[in-house]
């Protein structure tokens, strides 16, 4: 039953980020990012990890995902100004190949050679995972990383404020 | 056949370099901004699987931090890309070349 | 980590919360306070940086470490944060005029200025992944904002974007690393990783090379140098100067904080890496700087090739570990001053709507200010290593490294780089004192004026009486690889 969850959503992931890099329409490549997305939360569970599952719902595919959306429409981008992004075939597949060369030797040499990690653990005791589990870890050793996020968010804050805002004064 | 963590690697690879692509070829700012997120994401799926073998929760926290990050990087890419729009009608990349010498 | 650990926590990190509480004052101040001119933020940010500065210090007499391991607030950390802080402090009194004769924000300004330092500083003393990239993030997303920071320059909105996308593209990269790294170790913290670290494992090989790869990007080095000349282009000039400086100084920080604690084991394949891309960076920098027309552009290509000098360093800790670190940091900090100086002369000259970019701009200068002709000559010879500059005994010292490491080719190729970069910065000076003058001067600024006396006089005595900043870096140096020894 998980083998074929994880094929199927796997499969989904890869056929999402496959059409959001080559469709020429943000609106569709925004829609696809979602589909990746929820995707991933359905393998985020797979794995154990419900709170991070559905901060990848709530969060990514729903905030950000909105934030990409609303920009699309409020630029109100016409047919003809998407036109320069032409697909130039034998550039794109060039770059993609030299990538997956790269890339090869750990997806099919590398990975088999780690050790320890060629099982995976179906089940954790109970709080692994969980909002108890991760907030509890969150709130105690990561408690710095934590507090910077909100530094992080002000410094965003700010730069939108300053880069988007029409008229000051 | 089982689902190892190798397959899950595989994934976050190929999402990985899915996203490192589109990030290099495409021409639209808002789909390159989007490939980076494509990127970020992969990573989280590479934290989450080992964090799922090693049984320990840091890459789970990991990964509520890389999000945050790339909520703010979204944030503030967007908001360049609405200033940029409004200086040159397009969301062409290649527009940015001007800068170059 | 129980509430008194954290509370112990909190009051050691006092430099780098008076960063982030004056940048907050700032905000919630310019809100509160209505009017057009607002000196007073310019004051509250300099007093914020001072307290800082002050408080930095203290980490001199007593080392310790914060967040049950996360911070390490050593004196290595301390010695990069004098580094930020000076920068940061001599960047806002250089941007004060710049920022009226622009018509920028000033508050979201020097608020954007301070977080992007206390980014730097949390960056210099992280011990774990986890902060590191917060730090790194918090730093990068203020300076990208800060590279558009002029809304109505479309070159410097440009700026702004395309640093975004390829530093996001770097972060992503470095993410990734970190992931691998984490999955292979099991942990997050430098000195486990350094403990379990396993050369037959590929995930650490492809985790170093990717985190490598990320922060090759931030210094600016080859291959992945060419955004450098693009973004300190378009960014405000003001920007550009603390962007030089400062960005540059926390990535090196941050390399060789991971480098050395983390990744000790592949020493030598990382040193024949920063080997060549030193070689590279420092050549092509300044082939590239040779045919510029444009001074901002130069500086750019002069910032690269400096970063390959500084990789000279870091190549030559090899085998002199401390001789080597402690150059990178006094080269580090003393191009902190000849280069903001030098980007902080055209800020002082640029004018509205028109920024002193040019050779152009500059010629004429001596006969009409011959003060700050004397300045940009000092800071230009500087740059190019004269004796009895600070940027001479800098490069003495990384290349006096190198030779006692036996890197002799490198320093050859180093010290001919040293020669043919003379021709460009003295280029400059021919312009600046022996051509006729093309267009207006901006009149005479007094705190600017301060900021740039401040950096000639640093620029000139620092070298030859470099007083405390060669002790400090030697000390830095010193108690950092003690905790290497000691674990």
């Amino acid at each position: 039953m998980e083998t074929i969850i994880f094929y199927v959503f796997a499969a989904t992931s890869v056929i999402g980020s496959l059409v959001l890099v080559s469709h020429k329409n943000p609106v569709a490549s925004a829609l696809s990012l979602v589909l990746t997305l929820f995707s991933t939360a359905v393998l985020f569970i797979l794995l154990l990890a419900h709170f991070i599952a559905l901060i990848q719902v709530l969060v990514y595919a729903g905030a950000i995902m909105v934030l990409f959306l609303f920009t699309v429409m409020f630029l109100n981008l016409r047919d003809e100004s998407l036109r320069f992004d032409a697909v130039k075939v034998p550039v794109k597949l060039g770059i993609l190949s030299l990538l997956l060369l790269i890339s090869g030797y750990f997806i099919f040499i590398g990975f088999k050679k780690i050790p320890p990690l060629n099982t995976m653990v179906i089940s954790h005791p109970e709080p692994f995972g969980t909002v108890e589990g991760v907030g509890e870890v969150l709130f105690s050793d990561y408690l710095l990383p934590f507090e910077l996020t909100s530094v992080l968010i002000v410094v965003a804050i700010l730069g939108v404020v300053v880069i988007a805002k029409r008229r000051f004064d | 056949m089982t689902v190892t963590i190798e397959h899950y690697l595989v994934l976050s690879a190929i999402l990985f370099i899915i996203g490192a692509y589109g990030v290099i070829v495409r021409k639209n700012l808002i789909i390159v901004l989007m490939s980076l997120e494509l990127m970020l994401n992969a990573s989280n799926l590479a934290f989450v699987a080992f964090s799922n073998v090693l049984g320990d929760l840091t890459g789970h926290i990991f990964v509520i931090m890389s999000i945050t990050v790339a909520a703010a990087e979204v944030a503030v890419g967007l908001a360049f890309v609405v200033t940029i729009y409004t200086h040159h009608e397009t969301l062409n990349i290649d527009v940015l070349r001007m800068l170059k010498g | 980590m129980d509430s008194i650990e954290a509370l112990r926590s909190t009051l050691l990190i006092g430099p780098e919360l008076a960063l982030i509480l004056t940048g907050l004052i700032v905000m919630v101040i310019d809100a509160l306070i209505k009017g057009k001119a607002k000196t007073e933020l310019f004051w509250i940010a300099l007093l914020g940086l001072a307290v800082s500065f002050v408080l930095n210090l203290e980490r001199f007499h007593q080392v310790s470490s914060a967040f049950a391991g996360a911070l390490s607030l050593d004196e290595f950390a301390a010695y990069f944060n004098i580094i930020f802080i000076v920068g940061a402090f001599l960047a806002i009194v250089l941007s004060k005029d710049y920022i009226a004769k622009m018509d920028l924000r000033a508050n979201e300004y020097y608020a954007l200025l301070l977080f992007s330092t206390s980014g730097m500083m949390i960056l210099s003393s992280a011990k774990e992944f986890m902060s590191l990239f917060l730090g790194f993030e918090i730093m990068s997303i203020s300076v990208y904002i800060l590279s558009g920071f002029n809304r109505r320059s479309t070159r410097s909105s440009e700026a702004g974007i395309k640093y975004l996308v390829l530093g996001g593209f770097a972060s992503a990269i470095l993410l990734y690393g970190i992931a691998l790294i984490y999955g292979a170790s099991g942990t997050i913290f430098l000195d486990e990783i350094a403990k379990r670290f396993d050369i037959n494992n590929p995930l650490y090989l492809a985790g170093t090379a990717l985190i490598l790869v990320a922060f090759i990007f931030k210094i600016g080095a080859f291959p992945l140098h060419q955004w450098v000349p693009d973004i300190y282009e378009g960014a405000p000039m003001a920007v550009t100067g603390f962007m030089s400086v400062g960005v540059k100084a926390a990535a090196f920080a941050i390399l060789l904080r991971v480098l050395f604690e983390g990744f000790s084991q592949l020493e030598t394949s990382w040193t024949q890496v920063l080997w060549i891309v030193s070689v590279f960076t420092m050549t092509i920098g300044n082939l590239a700087a040779l045919t510029q027309i444009s001074i901002k552009r130069m500086l750019a290509y002069s910032s690269i090739a400096h970063a390959g000098y500084i990789l000279v360093g870091v190549v030559a800790a090899y085998g002199e570990k401390k001789l080597g670190l402690s150059s990178v940091l006094y080269y580090l900090f003393s191009y902190t001053f000849m280069n903001l100086g030098a980007f902080g002369v055209l800020t002082y000259l640029s004018m509205k709507g028109r920024e002193c970019e040019t050779l152009d701009d500059i010629s004429g200068l001596w006969v009409k200010k011959p003060l700050t002709a004397v300045a940009l000559g000092i800071f230009m010879l500087s740059l190019a290593g004269v004796p009895p500059t600070i940027g001479f005994f800098a490069k003495y010292r990384v290349f006096l490294s190198g030779v006692r490491a036996e890197f002799y080719w490198l320093v050859v190729i180093g010290i001919l780089n040293s020669v043919l970069s003379a021709y460009y910065y003295l280029r400059v000076l021919v312009y600046a004192y022996m051509r006729e003058e093309k267009v207006e001067f901006p009149s005479f600024k007094p705190i600017s004026a301060v900021a740039l006396t401040i950096l000639t006089i640093g620029t000139i005595i620092l070298g030859i009486f470099p007083f405390y900043s060669w002790d400090l870096a030697l000390k830095a140096v010193d108690s950092f690889l003690l905790a290497l020894q000691a674990r």
